[in-house]
């Protein structure tokens, strides 16, 4: 739903072809992205895929070699990071050591003149959104991560910017305040409507709060998409094997008419839609194949014989690894009720199933 | 908590050579002048025994510090020592500082190299290098000959003889005791304070005035009392490169012990001299301690 809305804004930043080369390195390739108005946009891939260096050339920190970046429509390929209508949440923090948390929160507002009772208003709305009035007189070493990454985040939305930036807000955080946290970004970025831009290497944390993600690998983004997007019709391997977890198949083909191809998988044939793809090979996701029932079928389904190698008890699934004529599949049994729902053994020969509109084809 | 014997090294080795020779120079300035040799009559004896020496602090007699008061050039010295070692300092810093921010912010791997660079001149003797200077800074030395070839002077900058001399003079002789503090202070900070502080509208000044110089004080504390102590007894450089008008501390304790054998006189000075640059110090250490403790 947000994803529809983000469609209808006007674009606020527009990346065209921006490179940057440290080096012998190209940190960031031909990189093209559009972020809309008041849209949660995540930059996700793995570290030294190029996504920080591309968050601090729309911050102002490094121009491109090549390419222009346009901030609401002007040309801020070479505007200073102080002139930008933007600002960022570092990694660390970056809350400045000898400051307390109201003039580390007050900084941006005083450098940019803002009268003196305005400044106090408006640092301790800032602080009131992310519960940190309390600590207005704390030092940052006397404050926890928690409460660091709070501190930092009303630093950086006080200035009231058009799109903010954030570091991988949540690496520094433990996991359960990570989840937490999510929530109230997500819900903070909806109720300021300015646009967020996070940069991430964590597939999770992408998905629960993006609207769109941009999925960065060696430089180049490999697909722009919504979470589902992503996840169901990933536009190639390497999008299919970094968001959640697929059997990728490299598939026999037998026969190809008008974009429709027929495939086989471990001698088992049947019929997909390839589109104009040549070379491609095949994902299907863990919880989308089936175990039958012993002598159960599934209509238009189609069904592998294999053997269970290994049996993974993981609370909400169980999972299988279940060898087959030439592949070792992955699958996913819901656990969806306490009472014990068939689950087979290890060393149990089964059947296991799943439908061709499931199949997800993955060029090279 | 157990003392280790380890611990005890270096307190002998202040008691040994801090202590005892501040013993010695305080015996000798409570003592008296005589035509002697050596040239003092002590009146704290060390066959005495502290019970006498008990009896004799009450009876004491400060003529040597009388005398060091009732006579106007000591304190003249030592204002116009006070005066010009706090503006070679403050020379020093402004030098130094901009030396340490570009070294602490230079690649890892140049700045064992540029410290080195800072550091190497200080391999030479210093009395040559301040020999050297003497070449350098005379009307006829190498920098008046060279502005002047260049048409740039027409009479010979003053750089000899006087106390823009001194300043130079302390300011080349201890740059690298305000370096090294201050690259040590600044190699420790997180540069990406100054992103952030840029990010919330600082241009790169403003970013190094608000977040980095504040983060800084220590070592510039730290330097200017390294540069600054020494500075205010220094002996050689306004004797080598000062006028004959210049009056320093330093050089008055020297001609009173080797000039006018006054050893008690110039014990008495030496005395006051480290009161006078203990005192702040110790009011310096307990304004450190109250800012910590915020």
């Amino acid at each position: 739903m947000h994803a529809k809305e983000g469609r209808e804004q006007p674009p606020l930043v527009t990346i065209e072809h921006v490179s940057k080369s440290f080096g012998a390195v190209r940190a960031v390739d031909d990189v093209s992205l559009t972020i809309r108005e008041g849209e949660f946009f995540a930059l996700l891939g793995p570290s030294g895929c190029g996504k920080t260096s591309l968050m601090r050339m729309i911050a102002g920190f490094g121009e491109p070699d090549r390419g222009r970046i346009l901030l609401a429509g002007h040309d801020v390929t070479h505007v200073p990071p102080h002139k930008r209508p933007v600002n960022m949440m570092f990694q660390n923090y970056a809350l400045f050591p000898h400051l307390n948390v109201f003039e580390n929160v007050a900084f941006g507002l005083r450098e940019e003149g803002v009268a003196k009772h305005e400044i106090f208003a408006r640092v301790a709305e800032a602080l009131r959104l992310v519960q940190m009035q309390p600590f207005a007189e704390r030092k940052p070493q006397a404050l926890s991560g928690g409460q660091k990454q709070r501190v930092a985040l009303a630093r950086a939305i006080v200035k009231r910017p058009k799109l903010l930036l954030l570091d991988e807000p949540l690496a520094a955080l433990d996991r359960r305040l990570r989840e937490e946290t999510q929530e109230e970004l997500k819900h903070l970025q909806k109720s300021l409507g300015i646009a967020f831009l996070v940069v991430t290497h964590d597939q999770d944390e992408a998905m629960m709060m993006a609207d769109r993600i941009a999925v960065m690998q060696a430089g180049k983004v490999l697909q722009t998409g919504t979470p589902a997007d992503l996840y169901e019709r990933p536009a190639n391997r390497a999008v299919a094997r970094f968001i959640g977890d697929t059997n990728v198949i490299d598939p026999e083909i037998r026969a190809r008419l008008d974009g429709r191809a027929l495939v086989a998988a471990d001698g088992v044939a049947f019929e997909i839609h390839t589109g104009p793809a040549r070379d491609f090979s095949l994902g299907i996701r863990p919880e989308k194949l089936r175990v039958l029932e012993p002598q159960g079928s599934i209509p238009g389904a189609v069904v592998i014989e294999g053997v269970v190698e290994q049996r993974l008890y993981r609370g909400d699934v169980t999972e299988l690894r279940v060898r087959t004529a030439q592949h070792v599949w992955r699958v996913a049994m819901l656990n969806a009720s306490r009472q014990s729902t068939f689950v087979p053994d290890v060393g149990a020969r089964i059947e296991i199933a799943f439908s061709p509109h499931d199949v997800m084809v993955l060029p090279e | 908590m157990r003392v280790r014997p380890v611990i005890l090294v270096p307190f002998l080795w202040l008691a040994l050579f801090f202590l005892a020779p501040l013993a010695i120079v305080l015996r000798l300035a409570f003592s008296e002048s005589a035509q002697a040799r050596p040239p003092y009559r002590p009146v704290f004896a060390w066959a005495d025994g502290w019970q006498v020496w008990l009896e004799k602090v009450k009876a004491l007699g400060l003529s040597n510090f009388e005398a060091m008061l009732d006579e106007p050039l000591y304190a003249d010295a030592f204002f116009s020592s006070v005066g010009l070692a706090a503006a070679g300092t403050l020379l020093v810093l402004l030098i130094a500082y901009p030396l340490a921010y570009a070294i602490a912010r230079a690649p890892r791997d140049r700045r064992l190299f540029l410290l080195t660079l800072i550091v190497v001149p200080f391999w030479t003797s210093f009395l040559i290098r301040i020999y050297a200077w003497i070449a350098l800074s005379k009307p006829e030395g190498l920098i008046n000959h060279a502005l002047k070839s260049l048409g740039l002077i027409d009479a010979p900058l003053p750089l000899f003889g006087n106390h823009l001399a001194i300043i130079i003079g302390i300011a080349y002789s201890y740059l690298p005791f305000m370096v090294l503090p201050l690259y040590a202070t600044l190699e420790k900070l997180d540069w990406s304070l100054e992103d952030a502080a840029r990010d919330l509208g600082a241009t790169r000044l403003r970013a190094f005035w608000r977040v980095t110089f504040p983060q800084t004080w220590r070592g510039i504390i730290a330097g200017v009392l390294l540069v600054f102590v020494p500075a205010l007894g220094e002996f050689i450089v306004p004797d080598l490169l000062g006028g004959s008008d210049t009056l320093m501390i330093g050089k008055v304790l020297w001609s009173e012990f080797f000039g006018n054998r006054d050893w008690p006189l110039a014990s008495a000075l030496a005395v006051m001299l480290l009161l006078l640059l203990a005192l702040p110090l110790a009011v310096l250490r307990v304004l450190e301690d109250r800012r910590e403790t915020v």
